[in-house]
C-alpha cells in the first residue's frame, strides 16, 4: 500500500492534538509523584485510565478506517486486510508504543512498563474489537470490560485478553469482507465514521422574508384555504419511526404494550432486589451503565444527521409537501417531535434503570433528586444537537463547545452519581456546596453555549442575502 | 407561444450566486420560465444544476440574488402553491421502511387532484408492485416511484432533477411521453436537467445552458436550431480578436483554424474568409462547443 493509499486511513489532525493533550495529560499525572520523589512505587497509577486513554485514541483513528475499508468492499478494491492491517499497526505505534517509549525515558521500573503496555494494549484492542463489530454487536466489549474488569486487573490478563480481541477484530473483518451484507452488519465503525460526515446545508427557516408584492394573475394567493394546523402525527410519518412516539409508531395497543412490559420489568427488579443478596460484581459498574443514558444525547443528533444525508426525499417533503408546517415553523416543529420521541425514551430509561441500580445500592431522596435533573438535562442535550445537526456543518467552534460541554456533563455526572449513590467520592473529598456549585457553574456555561450558538447560527443564516 | 408569453414566469431567477466554500458554482444566474414550457437545463457535471433547481425552489439557501416561484419567494409557498409543484430529486432516497403502496398512499392524502389512475397505469407500464419495500428497489426503479409521486398530482409546474439518469431507455421514452402528456392536457410547465441530449430534443420547448455558473444560452428550441450555426474560419485568416456580429463563442481547433457558433450567421455572409465554411448545428455539437 502506498503513502496515498495510507493517508486516506489517517485520521484528522484534531485526533492527533486531542490525543497528544490527553497523553500529557495523563503522562505528567503518571509520572509526577515518580519523578518528583513523592512516591517509590513502581506501579502504574491507574492502569484503567490508561486502557481508556489507548481506547480513546483507537476509536478517534479507527472510525475512518472502518468507514474507509467499508466503502471499499463494493468497489471491489484488492488488498482491502492487508491495508487494515497496516493501518491498524500504524496506528498502534502511536496510541501504544509511543506512550510505553516516553515512559521508558524515565526508566521506570520493568513491572512498571508492562503493566502500561498491558493497559495500553488491551484498550486499543478492545476499541477496535467493538468497532470491527456488527452495530448490533458494538456494546458487548464494552459491557464485558467494564463488568468483569476485577478479571482483567493483572497485566498478563490484560496483554491475553487484548491479544483475543484483536483476534476477534481479525475474525469479524474476515467476515465483512467475505461479501457484502445489509447495513445493519456493517461495521461499528463505518457505521460512526459515516455518522460524523456532515450534511449539506438545510435552509435555515427561520427567517423572515420580504413580502411579496402582489400574485401573478392566475396564480393562488395565500389566501386560498390552506389548513391552519398541521398534523403532528403527518409530520411523524414523513419523518420516519425513528422520530416517532411509541404511539405514532406502533398505535395505542403497541404503546400500552411496550410501557406495561418495562412496568413489568421495573416490577421484576425491584422484587430481585428484595430477595437477592447484593451482587457481588461491580457497584461502581452498575453507578457508569446508569449515566449511560447520556447516549440518547447522540441518538437524537444521528436522526437529524441521517435525515439530511441518507434520506433526501423525506427532508424535500417536508419543504415541498402540503399540509405539513409552513417553512417558518418546520424548524419548531421538527424539534417539538424529536423532544416528544426522545423525550418518551429518556423517561422510559430513567424509571428503568433506578431499577437496576437499587440491586446494588440503597437508593437516596438526594440521588433521586439528581437523577431527575440529570434526565432532564440529558433531553435538554440531546435537543439542542439535533438543532445544532439542523443546521448542517456548525461552526467548528460551536461545535468544539458542545464537544467540551458533553464532555464536562459526563465527567460531572459521573462523580456526582458515584458520590451520592457511595456517600463518599473516589475522586476526593466533595461536599454538596461544592458539588452544587459545580452543577451551578455547569448549567450557567450550558445555558450561555445555547445562547451564543444560537446568535451565531442566526446571524450566519440572517446575513447571506438569500431573496434579499 | 405568444399567448403564453403575454403571462407572467412561474420562475423567475435573478442574480442567483451559491459558493461551496472558495468555490463559485453559480454566478449571477437569471432565468425566467413562462408559463406552458418545457425547459430543458443542460450543463456539465458539477455544472451547479442541482444546486439551482434546489435554490430556486428553496430547497438549499442561495449566496446571492433572488428565485420567485409562482411569484414568491419558495420559502413563503403555501399548501396551495406546493399543492401545484411536483419535484423529483436526483436522489430519490428515503421512506425505505415503506412499501410502494404505503408511501403513494400517505401523499395521495396530501393532494385532493391525486390522479390515482395515472399512478397505477405508470406502476403497472414500470412493472412497479405495489408491496414492494422501497428499500428493495433498484436506484431505477426508486426514480420511477418518484417520478409517479411528482407526476400523479398532476402539478402546475413539474421539476425533474436528471429524472432519466437512471432509468432504461424504455422508461425513459414512457417519462418523456408522460411529461409531454402533462404539457399538452394541463399546460404543466416543466424544467428538468439534463445530460442526453436526445432527451432535450423529444420534449424541450426552450433549452438552457448552464455553463461557469452562468446560463450562456436560453432560447426557445426551434430558434437555435433556425438560427445557430457554426463557422469553421481557416487558419490562413487571422481572426478578429473582437466578437464577430452575433458570435457566441469560438475554439481554436486542434487541426489548426477556429469554430465559432453565430447567430443568425446567415445575415452575416460576406464578412469572412472564402475559405470560412458555414454548417448546420445539432445541439449535441452546440453543447460541446459551449461547454467545452
Amino acid at each position: 500500500m502506498n503513502a496515498r493509499a495510507l493517508r486516506q486511513l489517517a485520521p484528522p489532525i484534531w485526533a492527533y492534538v486531542l490525543y497528544a493533550l490527553l497523553l500529557a495529560v495523563f503522562l505528567g499525572m503518571t509520572l509526577y509523584p515518580f519523578l518528583s520523589g513523592r512516591s517509590t512505587e513502581t506501579q502504574t497509577p491507574w492502569p484503567a485510565t490508561w486502557v481508556v486513554i489507548a481506547a480513546v485514541w483507537s476509536w478517534l483513528v479507527g472510525q475512518q478506517m472502518c468507514l474507509t475499508a467499508h466503502r471499499m468492499l463494493p468497489l471491489r478494491l484488492p488488498r482491502i486486510a492487508s491495508s487494515l492491517r497496516k493501518s491498524v499497526g500504524l496506528h498502534a505505534v502511536v496510541g501504544v508504543a509511543l506512550p510505553v517509549l516516553t515512559v521508558q525515558l524515565w526508566q521506570p521500573s520493568a513491572s512498571m512498563l508492562s503493566a502500561l503496555a498491558a493497559a495500553l494494549w488491551l484498550g486499543s484492542a478492545i476499541s477496535l474489537l467493538t468497532l470491527s463489530l456488527p452495530v448490533p454487536l458494538a456494546v458487548v466489549p464494552a459491557l464485558v470490560l467494564i463488568l468483569g474488569w476485577d478479571h482483567f486487573d493483572a497485566p498478563a490478563v490484560q496483554f491475553v485478553a487484548g491479544s483475543i480481541a484483536l483476534l476477534l477484530a481479525e475474525l469479524c473483518w474476515r467476515w465483512h469482507l467475505s461479501r457484502l451484507r445489509p447495513g445493519i452488519w456493517a461495521p461499528c465503525g463505518a457505521w460512526l465514521g459515516g455518522r460524523s460526515l456532515q450534511a449539506s446545508l438545510p435552509l435555515q427557516t427561520g427567517r423572515r422574508s420580504p413580502p411579496v408584492n402582489g400574485s401573478p394573475a392566475g396564480m393562488v394567493s395565500s389566501a386560498s384555504p390552506v389548513p391552519a394546523r398541521y398534523d403532528q402525527d403527518l409530520l411523524a410519518r414523513m419523518l420516519g419511526r425513528r422520530f416517532q412516539t411509541f404511539r405514532q409508531a406502533y398505535g395505542r395497543r403497541g404503546q400500552w404494550l411496550i410501557w406495561l412490559l418495562v412496568a413489568g420489568c421495573i416490577a421484576g427488579l425491584l422484587a430481585l432486589g428484595r430477595v437477592w443478596p447484593e451482587p457481588a460484581w461491580g457497584k461502581d459498574k452498575v453507578a457508569i451503565l446508569a449515566i449511560m443514558l447520556m447516549l440518547l444525547i447522540d441518538h437524537s443528533q444521528h436522526m437529524v444527521d441521517k435525515l439530511l444525508t441518507k434520506r433526501r426525499t423525506q427532508w424535500v417533503e417536508l419543504y415541498l409537501a402540503p399540509g405539513l408546517p409552513p417553512r417558518a415553523h418546520l424548524e419548531g416543529a421538527v424539534m417539538r417531535q424529536i423532544f416528544r420521541c426522545v423525550g418518551e425514551r429518556v423517561l422510559l430509561l430513567a424509571l428503568f434503570l433506578p431499577a437496576v441500580v437499587q440491586l446494588s445500592y440503597s437508593l437516596n431522596m438526594w440521588w433521586a433528586l439528581w437523577w431527575v435533573c440529570f434526565a432532564l438535562i440529558v433531553l435538554l442535550q440531546g435537543v439542542h444537537k439535533a438543532w445544532l445537526s439542523w443546521h448542517g456543518r456548525p461552526l467548528s467552534a460551536i461545535t468544539l463547545w458542545a464537544t467540551a460541554r458533553i464532555a464536562g456533563f459526563f465527567a460531572l455526572s459521573l462523580s456526582t452519581n458515584l458520590w451520592l449513590l457511595q456517600q463518599h467520592s473516589p475522586y476526593g473529598p466533595m461536599s454538596y456546596a461544592w458539588t452544587a456549585l459545580g452543577w451551578v457553574i455547569y448549567l450557567g456555561a450550558m445555558l450561555a453555549h445555547f445562547r451564543t450558538a444560537r446568535r451565531r447560527i442566526n446571524t450566519r443564516t440572517n446575513g447571506d442575502g438569500w431573496n434579499g | 407561444m405568444d399567448g403564453i408569453t403575454a403571462q407572467a414566469p412561474l420562475i423567475e431567477v435573478r442574480e442567483l450566486g451559491k459558493d461551496y466554500g472558495k468555490r463559485r458554482i453559480l454566478d449571477g444566474v437569471s432565468l425566467a420560465v413562462e408559463p406552458g414550457c418545457i425547459l430543458g437545463l443542460v450543463g456539465r457535471n458539477g455544472a451547479g444544476k442541482s444546486s439551482l433547481l434546489e435554490c430556486l425552489l428553496g430547497l438549499r439557501r442561495a449566496d446571492r440574488g433572488s428565485a420567485l416561484v409562482f411569484g414568491k419567494p419558495p420559502e413563503r409557498m403555501d399548501d396551495a402553491d406546493k399543492m401545484r409543484l411536483g419535484y423529483v430529486p436526483q436522489q430519490p432516497d428515503g421512506f425505505d421502511w415503506m412499501t410502494i403502496d404505503e408511501m403513494l398512499g400517505m401523499i395521495a392524502g396530501l393532494y385532493p387532484g391525486w390522479d390515482a389512475q395515472l399512478a397505477a397505469r405508470l406502476l403497472d407500464t414500470w412493472d412497479l408492485y405495489g408491496d414492494r419495500r422501497l428499500s428493495t428497489l433498484s436506484p431505477g426503479e426508486r426514480q420511477q416511484v418518484a417520478i409517479i409521486r411528482a407526476l400523479a398530482p398532476r402539478p402546475a409546474l413539474l421539476v425533474l432533477d436528471e429524472p432519466a439518469s437512471a432509468l432504461d431507455p424504455v422508461a425513459r421514452r414512457t417519462l418523456l411521453r408522460e411529461i409531454v402528456d402533462l404539457a399538452l392536457e394541463d399546460g404543466t410547465t416543466v424544467v428538468f436537467s439534463t445530460h442526453i441530449i436526445s432527451d432535450l430534443e423529444r420534449v424541450a420547448s426552450h433549452v438552457a445552458l448552464l455553463h461557469g455558473g452562468r446560463i450562456r444560452l436560453h432560447a426557445a428550441l426551434d430558434d437555435i436550431k433556425d438560427s445557430l450555426r457554426r463557422l469553421w474560419w481557416p487558419a490562413s485568416t487571422p481572426l478578429p480578436e473582437t466578437p464577430l456580429a452575433g458570435e457566441l463563442s469560438r475554439r481554436p481547433l486542434e487541426e489548426g483554424g477556429w469554430s465559432l457558433i453565430l447567430r443568425d450567421a446567415d445575415l452575416q455572409a460576406g464578412h469572412w474568409p472564402a475559405e470560412a465554411r458555414l454548417n448546420p448545428l445539432a445541439l449535441e455539437d452546440l453543447f460541446v462547443e459551449l461547454a467545452a
